[in-house]
């Protein structure tokens, strides 16, 4: 029991790691913007590295989140075709996926060079240089491409998560 | 161009794609394949979403209003409005429409809250004889105040948007957000005393006083929020970092109801919350930066200017749109879909922006309760498991004196900007 039990936690973490780091990212700048405020109110000092690192980490958890969220739901959206038997609801959840894969697939292939003119740029407080904030650009996009190549895979599976018999 | 970008844009979100990615899949084709622009343009401008610190106070704002939740705030705010406002005809009822006021003044999201309120009061509604649909309704309708009392995501959007204040916005939401709560008490107490819907009975003084102190510390984050903006204290941003450090602590060390599980999932849904709503609007910069390149808002400006040119009419055309559009697509999206036409439409009118805020802001949260979508009346019906089409019935009289107390404040703009006035002096 328990040497089954460890690898199914352990997968379990591994499932999760996304949303560990996301959590992380969302702590940060909680962390950051508090600190911002106590030293602006209390100390009398304006810490500009904090905005700068606040922002870039929002950035990331744009893209780094959105993956992770995508294990769980789906974005905002209209669903007219609830009413539908199960097979042609399938197959239109398959083409929805479809279109959000080729969007990211578009952003993806469009980052590499967003991301390489951005190698000459510091930020002006922490002196980061721009590639490594917009890479996360190119790594979340195909985070991205992966989640929904799961998705179309959780379609065809006759188990379904919960995302999907929210939907269908 | 921009007609077909229109066309496909819609069609992708008819055909069940998500919002965002309809935007985003519709604004690069255009700029791809019609304006000939390199591809690492939408990288570009998606991640330029990060560069309005602002925004920093959703994912601020949203954790709080989940912290709070998480540490049973609002059955103690229910607990405590009950102890003063109970005794009146139709007390549960009325009760209901307080703790949703009072929650707005913490989470700024009106599903949110009316999920929140619907799971504490539609039970013992049921119980005391108030009709299903009727409480459903009413919940539903109050929830919608979330987005109007700040703090406010949609008001957060909408600032980013338009590059209005958000402080301003903030502040002009608050005497309309208090309007649609006091029309729908009177909806209520007319209710209760045509259905003959009972008093609860007066608490002992004891209890009555455990009932309010247990309440106070969650509703002194609405003094927080709205305090520091109105005295000039704080801005939204900073309010949001004020109210998250406070619901941390009001649930860790006040209530002690908060565990390290529930922080955890509290920042998931936060999370998952924040990201939905970034992608909405770095897409939706997308579309707007073509449209206004294409020209579009001065197009739609000249038709408008063609039907009025008289501000307040004006606006009264555009909060009947919002009541359209309202009814399909929720708030942020609406928002970020509309606005980059309207705005430039309304301010060359004359309208201020910030009044613009508070009409869109309302007209489109009123959506949230009309068929075919209506997301909160939804929840609140599931709750109380009731029908859709019984839900449906039983809301009207909410949505026309929401209707109503909206064209007041179309027409009588001092309603929204009274407030931020008086802090500009």
């Amino acid at each position: 029991m328990s040497g089954s039990g460890v690898p199914a936690r352990r997968a379990a973490l591994w499932r999760s790691a996304d949303d560990f780091v996301n959590v992380a990212l969302l702590a940060v700048i909680a962390v950051v913007l508090v600190v911002q405020v106590f030293s602006r109110y209390v100390l009398n000092v304006s810490l500009g590295w904090t905005t700068e690192l606040a922002s870039t980490l929002l950035g990331w958890l744009m893209f780094l989140g959105a993956p992770a969220m995508l294990k769980r739901q789906s974005h905002m959206e209209i669903y007219l075709f609830g009413g539908l038997r199960r097979v042609p609801q399938t197959v239109i959840r398959i083409l929805i996926e479809l279109a959000s894969g080729a969007f990211y697939a578009i952003v993806l292939i469009g980052s590499f060079d967003y991301v390489a003119s951005t190698q000459f740029f510091e930020t002006p407080a922490l002196g980061i240089r721009g590639d490594v904030i917009t890479a996360v650009i190119p790594v979340g996009s195909a985070y991205l491409l992966v989640r929904t190549a799961i998705r179309i895979r959780d379609l065809l599976r006759p188990e379904r998560p919960r995302w999907i018999r929210e939907h269908l | 161009m921009t007609l077909a970008l229109v066309a496909i844009v819609l069609v992708l979100i008819l055909l069940g794609v998500p919002i965002a990615i309809s935007l985003g899949l519709g604004s690069v084709m255009a700029l791809v394949f019609w304006a000939d622009n390199p591809l690492a343009v939408v990288s570009q401008k998606l991640f330029e979403v990060r560069d309005h610190y602002s925004l920093l106070a959703i994912p601020m704002f949203i954790f709080a209003g989940f912290l709070m939740d998480a540490s049973g705030m609002s059955e103690r705010i229910v607990r405590a409005v009950a102890a003063v406002l109970g005794f009146i005809r139709g007390g549960l009822s009325i009760v209901s429409v307080v703790t949703c006021m009072l929650f707005a003044g913490v989470s700024g999201s009106a599903v949110a809250d009316a999920a929140a309120v619907g799971a504490v009061m539609l039970k013992p509604m049921k119980e005391r004889g108030y009709e299903p649909a009727f409480s459903a309704a009413l919940i539903g309708a109050a929830g919608c105040i979330g987005p109007i009392i700040p703090p406010s995501i949609a008001f957060i959007i909408f600032g980013v948007a338009t590059e209005t204040s958000i402080t301003e916005l903030f502040l002009a939401g608050a005497i309309p957000g208090i309007l649609i709560g006091l029309s729908l008490i009177v909806v209520a107490y007319v209710t209760a005393v045509r259905r003959n819907y009972p008093r609860e009975p007066l608490p002992p003084v004891r209890q009555m006083v455990t009932d309010l102190l247990g309440g106070l510390p969650a509703m002194f984050m609405m003094v927080i929020v709205l305090g520091g903006i109105l005295g000039g204290i704080f801005t939204a941003t900073e309010a949001s970092v004020a109210a998250l450090a406070y619901g941390l602590a009001i649930g860790t060390l006040f209530y002690r109801s908060l565990s390290w599980a529930q922080i955890y999932a509290a920042m998931i849904r936060t999370m998952d919350a924040t990201v939905t709503v970034l992608w909405l609007i770095a897409c939706a910069s997308l579309l707007s930066w073509i449209l206004t390149s294409e020209g579009v808002p001065d197009a739609v400006g000249k038709f408008m200017f063609g039907l009025t040119t008289d501000p307040l009419w004006l606006l009264f055309l555009i909060a009947i749109l919002y009541l359209v559009v309202g009814m399909l697509i929720d708030v942020a999206p609406a928002i970020l879909m509309l606005i980059p036409v309207l705005f430039p439409v309304a301010t060359k009118a004359g309208i201020d922006p910030v009044h613009l805020g508070v009409v869109t802001i309302t007209g489109l949260a009123i959506g949230l309760i009309t068929p075919p979508t209506a997301p909160c009346l939804m929840i609140t019906a599931g709750i109380a498991e009731v029908s859709a089409a019984r839900a449906f019935r039983a809301v009207w009289p909410m949505v026309l004196v929401m209707t109503a107390v909206l064209f007041l404040v179309v027409f009588f703009p001092q309603l929204a900007l009274w407030l931020p006035q008086l802090v500009r002096n």
